[in-house]
C-alpha cells in the first residue's frame, strides 16, 4: 500500500512538470537591423492575439543614438514606454491584451538600427 | 489492510487528489501550449547582426548589482541596478513593479555621457499619465538636477551609489510640461555636464 502510494504521488508530480513546461518564445524583427532611422521615424509590427503574444520589445542601436519603444493598443494609446540611448529592452508583467510593438527614432539626428521582440505561442484550439 | 494503514492511505490519495485539480486549475488559468515541449532559452538566431545588433539582452546573474530603490506617487517602487550583457555591453535596469526595462551600451556605462538613464511613462502619444526618469550618475558627479520644458530646474536627491529617480507630477503632464535635460555637477558643486533628451514622445 505504501509502495502503491508513493507510485501515486511520483506520478501525479511528473504529469503536472509535464503540463508545465509547454511554451517557447520566439523572436521576430519587424524593423532592420541596419535600418536607417530618420529623425520622427518609427516602425511598428503586426499586432498579436490569442495564439501568440508579444511579451517584450527591443530597439538595438548605438550608443549615442536616443530612441524609445511601446506597445500600442487597437485604439493608439501608448503603455509601458521606454526612452533611452544605446539598446533598449521592456519587458511586459501581463502581455495578455492585444497590442503590436512600436519603436521610434524621437530624436534630431538619424541612425541606424534594428527593432525585435520575442513571441509567445498559446495553443488556441 | 490494518486500520491505520486505512487511514493512511485515504489522506494520501485526498491529498494527491487536491493537487491534481490544483494544476488542473493553474494550467487551464495559464492556457499554455498544448504539445508538451520543453521551454527554450529565448534567442535571437533570426535577427542578423549588421552595425546596431539585433542580440537579446543576456545578462551575466553574476554582475548585477542594486544601486537603488525609490518610490513612485503610485505606491509602486522603482528598482535600479547596473548588470553587464554576456556579449560585453554595460546595463542600466529599472524595475518598478509592472516590468523590467533597461538600456545597454557598448564600451561601458559612462564611456560617452557621465550619466545614464532611463525615461518611462504611461499614456501618450499625446498626454501621458504617468513619467519617471532613473539613472545612475558617473563617479566623479555628486549632484543631480532635472531641466523642463518650463525652464524650472529641480534639485534630485541621489544616494550613495549616484543612483536617482525623478518623477513628474500629475499637473506638470496635465500641462505637457517634461524633463528634457539632466545637469550634472561635480564634488565643488560646479556645473560639469548637461546631457539633453528629447520631450516625452
Amino acid at each position: 500500500m505504501r509502495r502503491l502510494g508513493t507510485v501515486l504521488v511520483v506520478a501525479v508530480v511528473a504529469s503536472a512538470a509535464f503540463g508545465v513546461a509547454a511554451r517557447a518564445d520566439t523572436v521576430y524583427g519587424y524593423a532592420g537591423p541596419g535600418e536607417w532611422f530618420s529623425p520622427g521615424e518609427g516602425h511598428g509590427s503586426v499586432y498579436d492575439n490569442l495564439c501568440g503574444r508579444w511579451v517584450d520589445n527591443n530597439f538595438a542601436k548605438p550608443s549615442n543614438a536616443w530612441g524609445l519603444v511601446t506597445f500600442i493598443n487597437p485604439s493608439g494609446g501608448w503603455s509601458y514606454t521606454q526612452q533611452a540611448y544605446g539598446n533598449i529592452f521592456r519587458d511586459l508583467p501581463n502581455h495578455q491584451w492585444t497590442k503590436k510593438l512600436h519603436c521610434k527614432n524621437n530624436s534630431g539626428s538619424t541612425y541606424q538600427g534594428g527593432c525585435f521582440g520575442f513571441r509567445r505561442q498559446y495553443s488556441c484550439t | 489492510m490494518h486500520v491505520r494503514e486505512r487511514a493512511h492511505m485515504r489522506h494520501l490519495i485526498l491529498g494527491v487528489a487536491a493537487l491534481v485539480a490544483l494544476v488542473g486549475v493553474w494550467a487551464w488559468l495559464d492556457r499554455g501550449a498544448g504539445p508538451s515541449v520543453p521551454a527554450e532559452p529565448r534567442s535571437a538566431t533570426s535577427v542578423a547582426d549588421a552595425g546596431a545588433s539585433g542580440q537579446s539582452h543576456q545578462l551575466k546573474a553574476e554582475t548585477k548589482r542594486q544601486r537603488g530603490i525609490f518610490g513612485l506617487g503610485s505606491g509602486r517602487d522603482v528598482r535600479i541596478s547596473t548588470a553587464e550583457t554576456v556579449d560585453g555591453k554595460a546595463c542600466l535596469i529599472e524595475e518598478d513593479g509592472i516590468g523590467e526595462a533597461g538600456s545597454c551600451m557598448e564600451g561601458g556605462l559612462f564611456a560617452l555621457r557621465k550619466v545614464e538613464f532611463l525615461v518611462s511613462s504611461q499614456g501618450g502619444p499625446e498626454r501621458f499619465t504617468e513619467l519617471h526618469v532613473a539613472g545612475v550618475a558617473a563617479p566623479a558627479v555628486r549632484g543631480v538636477s532635472v531641466l523642463k520644458t518650463d525652464g524650472e530646474s529641480v534639485r534630485l536627491a541621489v544616494n550613495e551609489d549616484r543612483a536617482f529617480v525623478y518623477e513628474s507630477s500629475p499637473s506638470d503632464l496635465a500641462a505637457r510640461v517634461y524633463p528634457i535635460a539632466l545637469r550634472l555637477y561635480g564634488p565643488n558643486g560646479k556645473l560639469v555636464d548637461e546631457v539633453s533628451f528629447p520631450p516625452a514622445g
